[in-house]
């Protein structure tokens, strides 16, 4: 195995015994970039030499085991929509094509204090709007399970990155499933965090009350070493007020799990679930009443009431949050004799489709005659929407459900159709409007080799909690130990097969 | 949604289409507007249970009033696509 398939965690302890480097961990992750990245298409941005003189010198500067985070010297990968200072920031937008941001986002800079080494930015669908990555204006990422098919989104470049050992970290963005659906669909472990536990300073806005900066990696420990490093106030968001509580005494790893309760709305598998990922999940709720767990049945809200209030709120805050891409602070900007259709003609020639879809519904939502229709009536949706989940939570400690209804889906099926597009977030938005941590971790293969994700919720601040139970999963059951195939044949060079 | 809606919309937005863009987009519009009117059902079985207000829960944090160095005016320009003197430079307005 090549370093750039290891763990944070497992590189850490080579470190400690001495039998390993920053460098040399970067070395071999930019070879693996070298081997799969023409073929998968993670990246947008690319900053290797960057990297290797971040690389040396934290080797120049070495800190004895007791001082050093699990991610020192560990390759990081960026969803572009998170501000990195002097290393362009596209939100993979022709509108910010060339946008170079003077600051980096409170996420980035605490990485880089911990001693992770940013690598790249990484593909999106443009400003975080999509479930494919196919909303994209800077090029195509590709499922590096399946080359023809899609790595979910919108931060599917992060997860192909780490899924395919580009990256041993990254960071993703959540705003209805963004970070939990491409993790789903490329195999890999991936965490929203609790609303208000992880800054936003830095993440350029789509939808203020539901964003989270996300993380994605190849276990849940992987994941909560980021949170722990990035997650806590900062002075320049007011919507951060603190930290995840601590485990104390409910860190289960390797611990007993028996008086822990899982809720599952069994209702929302009754119709349009693929077969592969029903089967997938009820044994995913086998092994976990094996390792001890109570799994309950739990009743909430039919999911389509999720996705209708989603689309609603999310659109309606982006219609407001994108009308600063107007060509005149930052972004691209049209030749126009007056300022009004400067505005118009820089916003029409490069925004793309799936952003000026959004934005006409939320403008739509919030006009004169229809606000109380639809935004109005959505506020008080969400209301219902989260007491629901908060009185199913006390019931039972976690719930359960799929990440997505179905693994994931070909290049180009869903692209002309977007409200089928929407519908493959039908079970990751509910806890993004209730601002619950969540987290999607593989449950196995579908028939055709493509993996499946299960999701788990928590609590509101239980974030650590929550990533023990999904380390206790993932430590009896192996599923995030699958390499996917192309990484078994370019990553060791032969560049004939994938 | 008609075409007259989609043109009012996109005024207000700041966009313009062209016809087939205009066509996708009242396609769109409606498939979706059909799909979200569901909720009038969860309003109505439920509405007595409805709490108005935006935003998730938890409470926002506030932070000392305190001066604090930030970006200076030539680097919050410096992504701008023309400034002059200090300023963000646009069309004649008036």
């Amino acid at each position: 195995m090549s370093l750039c398939d290891a763990t944070a965690s497992e590189l850490s302890r080579l470190i400690d015994r001495g039998e390993t480097r920053p460098s040399e961990i970067l070395l071999a992750t930019e070879e693996r970039i070298g081997a799969v990245e023409n073929a998968i298409g993670s990246y947008i941005t690319l900053d290797l030499e960057g990297a290797a003189k971040r690389a040396n010198a934290l080797e120049t500067r070495p800190l004895p085991s007791e001082k050093r985070s699990p991610l020192w010297g560990v390759p990081l990968a960026v969803k572009d929509n998170i501000c990195t200072k002097r290393l362009r920031t596209t939100c993979a937008s022709r509108m910010l094509e060339n946008y170079v941001p003077p600051y980096d986002a409170t996420a980035v800079e605490r990485l880089e204090k911990a001693g992770a080494v940013v690598v790249g930015k990484t593909n999106l669908d443009e400003f975080g709007m999509g479930s494919s990555t196919e909303h994209s204006a800077l090029g195509e990422t590709r499922n590096p399970w399946s080359r023809g098919r899609v790595p979910g989104g919108s931060s599917g470049g992060s997860a192909a990155a780490v899924a395919a050992g580009e990256a041993v970290v990254a960071l993703g963005s959540d705003t209805g499933g963004s970070v939990r659906l491409p993790a789903a669909f490329c195999g890999v472990v991936g965490v929203r965090p609790t609303y208000g536990v992880v800054s936003r300073y830095g993440l350029v806005a789509f939808g203020s009350s539901l964003d989270q900066v996300g993380v994605i990696g190849r276990d849940a420990r992987d994941c909560a070493s980021v949170i722990e490093a990035i997650a806590g106030p900062d002075g320049r968001d007011s919507t951060a007020p603190r930290a995840p509580d601590s485990p104390g005494g409910r860190s289960f790893i390797g611990g007993d799990l028996s008086g822990v309760t899982v809720g599952v709305p069994y209702s929302f598998l009754e119709e349009g679930v693929d077969p592969d990922v029903r089967a997938a999940f009820e044994a995913a709720l086998e092994d976990l009443r094996v390792l001890g767990v109570k799994v309950e049945s739990v009743e909430l809200q039919d999911p389509s009431y999720s996705v209708s209030t989603y689309y609603i709120l999310a659109d309606c805050e982006a219609s407001s949050n994108l009308a600063r891409f107007d060509g005149v602070r930052y972004g691209r900007r049209s030749d126009a004799e007056t300022y009004d259709e400067l505005v118009t003609k820089s916003r029409s020639l490069f925004l793309g489709p799936e952003v000026k879809r959004r934005i006409v519904l939320g403008t739509f939502a919030l006009s004169a005659g229809y606000y109380d229709r639809y935004y109005a009536t959505a506020v008080r949706a969400r209301s219902i929407i989260a007491q629901d989940m908060s009185c199913a939570l006390e019931k039972t400690e976690f719930l359960a459900t799929p990440t997505a209804p179905c693994p994931a889906f070909k290049m180009g099926e869903r692209l002309g159709d977007p409200l089928t597009m929407y519908l493959t977030d039908v079970f990751t938005v509910g806890p993004s409007l209730a601002g619950l941590p969540a987290v999607s971790v593989p449950m196995g293969l579908s028939r055709d080799g493509l993996p499946m994700g299960l999701q788990i919720i928590g609590r509101p601040f239980q974030d650590f909690i929550l990533l023990a139970l999904a380390d206790a999963f993932l430590m009896a059951t192996g599923h995030n130990r699958v390499i996917p195939p192309i990484v078994k044949t370019r990553g060791k060079g032969d560049s004939n097969g994938d | 949604m008609t075409k007259d809606d989609v043109e009012h919309i996109a005024a207000l937005s700041r966009l313009r289409f062209d016809e087939s863009e205009t066509n996708s987009m009242i396609q769109d519009m409606r498939g979706i507007l059909r799909y979200i009117a569901c909720l009038e059902r969860l309003d109505e079985v439920r509405e007595q249970d409805a709490q108005t207000g935006a935003g998730p829960p938890g409470s926002a944090a506030l932070r000392d009033d305190s001066a604090r160095t930030e970006l200076d005016a030539e680097e919050a320009l410096a992504p701008a696509p023309d400034s002059s003197e200090g300023h963000f430079r646009v069309p004649k307005v008036i």
